[in-house]
This record gives structure tokens, sequence and C-alpha cells, in this order.
């Protein structure tokens, strides 16, 4: 979830806001986004986007530009939702969008950026015990495949990223299907290597 | 339920749900004539009922909501959160459960009723008819009724208001079912089909 930047991502810095337990902060993010939904006024909307802002800014250390210009779409992404919205519902209401939009994902990014994914894994875990306990999930195994969806999400964005490019160096960039059949198949190969590594490392008797 | 799922299970479960997180937030294409972007989110829950079969791809859509309901923006203009579930369109959310195990089930019997050897072509239909069935009008048969009741608007008028996302769903079952035809063709023991 850290949208490409890898520097950024697979070391979470030491903050003040990594000392605060990785339940807690995933907590608090499910009562913000809640919030953030329910809010429908530009004002404290926008506000609250530039506090989330801040929170991410102090947590996150120097942003690495270089790595930043990788995720241009996502600036792509947000103006033509925006634009949308702004085009049908009026300049208002594209305000809220937007400024919803970027609080919940200055939020989602300072607690990536200060909970390592294994803390975040432990906390799914722990939440999930009681299930567990009745039989209906193995917790061990759902926080396993969320702490690796995670950490796939910016694998994933790069990889669309680079079939993108190499289509378009072919100059075939327009048909859905040239990108899709070589995205698929490169995330079923993908499937065998992780399967294989994590059945190398995780042994541990409660995944079992 | 959850002894039965192997590694391979659950690293397929997580590629599927970051793609379609992925085919969720990259730049929506502006449809003419219809007042909301095209997001392919669609198009993951239709592959990864087309590639993975019905049980791992109903928990791959279940770990979708789950990572959106803890509050990551996973979700089509990067929303997330309890609210969204239960706002109008919260039902099509909960719909993707079903409509990913019904797309995942019909192409697992159309395999099974054709025995043996299919042409392409052959596969081809079968998945269509299954992500048409399963990724869109499953999805519907939840979201319908349950943007009708929230919203207080009689159900025609609910069905009216969906219908402009008919023709964006039928062109992601066609690419849905061609990639799918062509991984099937390429990588045949791929998944759990």
């Amino acid at each position: 979830m850290n949208w490409g930047v890898d520097s950024d991502f697979s070391s979470a810095q030491a903050s003040w806001l990594s000392h605060w337990s990785a339940g807690t902060k995933l907590l608090i993010l499910v009562v913000m986004a809640s919030t953030f939904v329910l809010i429908n006024h530009p004002l404290w909307l926008g506000l609250s986007a530039l506090f989330m802002l801040g929170v991410w800014r102090s947590v996150n250390g120097p942003v690495n530009w270089q790595a930043w210009r990788r995720v241009i779409w996502l600036a792509v992404t947000v103006t033509v939702v925006v634009s949308y919205v702004g085009f049908f519902s009026g300049v208002d209401q594209a305000l809220v969008v937007l400024f919803r939009l970027l609080a919940l994902l200055f939020a989602a990014l300072a607690v990536v950026a200060s909970t390592p994914v294994t803390d975040m894994m432990a906390a799914v875990q722990a939440a999930l015990t009681p299930l567990g306990r009745w039989g209906w999930v193995n917790p061990a195994k759902v926080a396993l495949a969320f702490g690796l969806t995670l950490r796939l999400i910016p694998v994933m964005l790069e990889q669309w990223q680079e079939i993108r490019q190499a289509q378009a160096a072919r100059g075939i960039s327009a048909a859905p299907h040239a990108l899709l059949v070589p995205m698929l198949a490169r995330t079923i190969r993908r499937a065998d290597e992780l399967a294989e590594a994590i059945d190398a490392r995780a042994d541990s008797a409660d995944f079992r | 339920m959850s002894s039965s799922i192997s590694s391979k299970d659950i690293t397929y479960i997580a590629l599927f749900t970051s793609l379609t997180t992925v085919f969720s937030i990259i730049p929506p294409i502006p449809m003419p004539v219809v007042p909301v972007p095209l997001t392919l989110q669609t198009l993951g829950l239709m592959l990864a009922g087309l590639v993975l079969g019905p049980r791992l791809a109903l928990l791959s859509m279940a770990l979708y909501l789950l990572i959106a309901l803890v509050g990551f923006p996973v979700l089509p203009g990067a929303r997330s959160g309890l609210a969204v579930f239960a706002g109008p369109t919260g039902g099509f959310l909960l719909g993707f459960l079903p409509g990913a195990f019904v797309t995942g089930w019909m192409a697992k019997r159309s395999a099974q009723l054709a025995q043996g050897a299919r042409s392409g072509a052959q596969i081809f239909a079968g998945n269509l008819t299954a992500a048409i069935l399963g990724g869109a009008l499953t999805v519907y048969a939840v979201g319908v009724p349950w943007l009708a009741i929230i919203s207080n608007i009689p159900m025609s008028e609910a069905v009216l208001a969906v219908a402009i996302f008919m023709p964006g769903d039928v062109i992601k079952a066609l690419i849905a079912a061609f990639v799918a035809t062509r991984v099937a063709q390429l990588m045949p023991t791929a998944g759990d089909r």
C-alpha cells in the first residue's frame, strides 16, 4: 500500500507513531475511514486531509521524489474521478471527493509507513483468534494472506506499469487483452514462486 | 474449510486480491454518455472466478472486502471503511462474495459438463456465460435491492440507476472471458478450477 515507493515501504521507519501497537492503528484507521465517508462538508474534509498529510509527513521522513514520479498515475486517477464528479455534481461535491480521498490516502500511508507488515499480520491474527476458536477461520492463514496482499499491491502496480510500457514500446498500448494476458500469466507464475518461498520458510507449528 | 488451504492457495488468494485492488485504482476509463467513470474493479472479480474457481475466488473477494473494511483505500475512488458498506452501494460490495463464487462455480461446471478437451471457442463461451451471470447479474441481485432499501426508492428506479453500468460490465465480461481463455490455454494447471 505504499503505491510503488519501495524505499519508504520495506523499512517502516522509527517515529512517534511506530510506538503505537499495530492493532490500535488499524482500529483508528477503521474509525477514521468510516468517519471520512460520513462527513459531507468540504471544509472539514479539507482540514482532515491537511491534518493527515501532517501526520504522514511526520512519520515518513524525507520523501523520495524520484520514486514518486513513477506513481504519477495516482494523480491521474484522482484527477479523472474529481473532474467527473465536478462535471456531473458540481464543484462542492468534487471538493468533498478530493479531500476525502486525500485524507484516506494519507491516513493509510501513515499507518503503512509506521507499521511493519509482520506487526499488522500479528494484529489481524489476534483480532481473529475468537473466530479461530470456533473453527470458522484459521487466523494465521488469514493474517498471512492479509499481509501478503498489502505487500503485493505495490508489486502488482509496478508489474502493470512495466507491461504497459513494454506494450506501448511495441505500439499496442490500446488493446486491453495485450495488457491483461501477460499480467495474468505473470501473476500466476508469481504464485508458484511465492508458495515455494512460504513453504521453505514458514514451517511453524501454528501454520500447519 | 481452513485446514484444506495450502500455501499455494494463500498466494493465489493474495495475488488476486491485490490484482482487484490494482484494477480498482488504476486511472478509470471515462465512458461516453455514462456519467460514472468505468473502473476495472469487477474485472478483477470475474478473473478471480474464472481463473481460481469458486472456493478461492470467494475467499479472495472476502479478503478484499476485509482490507477495505479495515480502512485501506482499495475501492474505486480510494474509498474504504465501514460507512461504505452501510451506504447505498454497500450491497454491490457484499454481492462480490456470491458473485465470485457463482462465476467460479459456473466456469468449473461448464468445464465438467464438456467432459474432455474443449476448443477455444467453447471455453470462451462457458467463461463468458459465467462472467455475465456471476460477475454482473449476481452482484446486481444483491446490490439493487440493497440500493432500493437504503435509498428508499422503488425497485424499478434502482434498476434504472444501475442500468448505466451494464454495458461496461458486458465489455468487462467479454475481456475477462477472453483473457481467462488464453490463460487456460497457456497455463492449463493454474488455479483451482
